[in-house]
């Protein structure tokens, strides 16, 4: 049987143990990367650094998690700010005017194609749009957990998503008719 | 692809995949700071050995008559350690100590 998440924390801030600490990031890794995958528009490097930066800082901070909510929103809730921390520290990327790679002499491509294209479509979005379609669908957050982690109402979080979607929608149009 | 309105919900959905560890674990637990007990072990051999030398250098070299011939030649120059100013020179000295201390504890580990 595995240790629970309160467990583990138990263990990191009782004891400092790493060994806790690593099956918390194990635990948590892939959802955490792959929210900060779409954040970034499919940039794996720069997601990956900064997951391991949520990761660190959630280690120095661990003594503040109250435990009130799921850790794993808590470890969103670091990804989006460390996300927020890089875009001010960097040029915000420019929006791809390319046109989609859908289509190929009237076929579809590969999931591969699709995933490119899909991350490209959401440098179009908001970074607020971005991240509550990244948490609803990277993490499979509820709307509830997203409005806690962009710190805003359940409204209006719902807003985003809609949004985002809609946005989305204009954009990868071309694959709505996909066989 | 789904040709109805969820056909963006299923591309989405899609796209989410586990990701594998590869590495990611352990390269975030070499980046993470000293643990804190060897923090605390550090901190107390610093704090042995400063000891252990003062000690040394006031036997080793003739600690008391430094002491005097120091405490003299701060009369003589009118620095007198009055109720004044001899704890804030000591106060002055121990922050100065503790400060160095911590920096050094602090300092990132070289493992």
């Amino acid at each position: 049987m595995f240790p629970s998440d309160a467990s583990l924390i138990a263990r990191v801030i009782q004891d400092d143990d790493r060994h806790a600490f690593a099956q918390l990031v194990r635990r948590h890794q892939s959802q955490v990367r792959s929210v900060l995958r779409r954040l970034t528009c499919g940039n794996q490097a720069l997601s990956d650094d900064l997951a391991q930066e949520t990761f660190i800082r959630a280690y120095r901070g661990i003594k503040t998690y109250r435990g009130g909510g799921k850790f794993s929103s808590w470890l969103y809730r670091i990804a989006y700010n460390v996300f927020l921390t890089e875009r001010t520290h960097n040029q915000r990327e420019a929006v791809d005017s390319e046109p989609l790679t859908t289509l190929d002499g009237g076929r579809f491509q590969d999931k591969t194609t699709l995933r490119h294209d899909l991350m490209k479509a959401m440098k179009h979005l908001t970074e607020q749009e971005r991240a509550a379609i990244a948490l609803a669908y990277g993490a499979e957050a509820t709307h509830e957990e997203i409005a806690v982690v962009l710190e805003c109402p359940l409204g209006t979080a719902k807003s985003h998503i809609a949004r985002g979607k809609e946005k989305l929608k204009n954009h990868l149009r071309a694959w709505a008719n996909a066989e | 692809m789904p040709k109805n309105d969820d056909w963006l919900d299923a591309m989405l959905r899609d796209d989410d995949q586990y990701i594998q560890d590869g590495g990611f674990a352990d390269r975030v637990l070499q980046a993470l700071p000293p643990k804190r007990r060897q923090r605390t072990r550090r901190s107390a051999i610093l704090l042995a050995s400063a000891v252990i030398a003062c000690l040394l250098g006031f036997v080793v070299l003739p600690g008391g008559q430094f002491l005097l011939a120091t405490v003299t030649s701060l009369i003589k120059f009118g620095i007198a350690p009055t109720s004044t100013n001899l704890p804030v020179v000591s106060l002055a000295v121990l922050a100065t100590t503790i400060w160095g201390a911590v920096a050094v504890a602090q300092s990132p580990e070289v493992e």
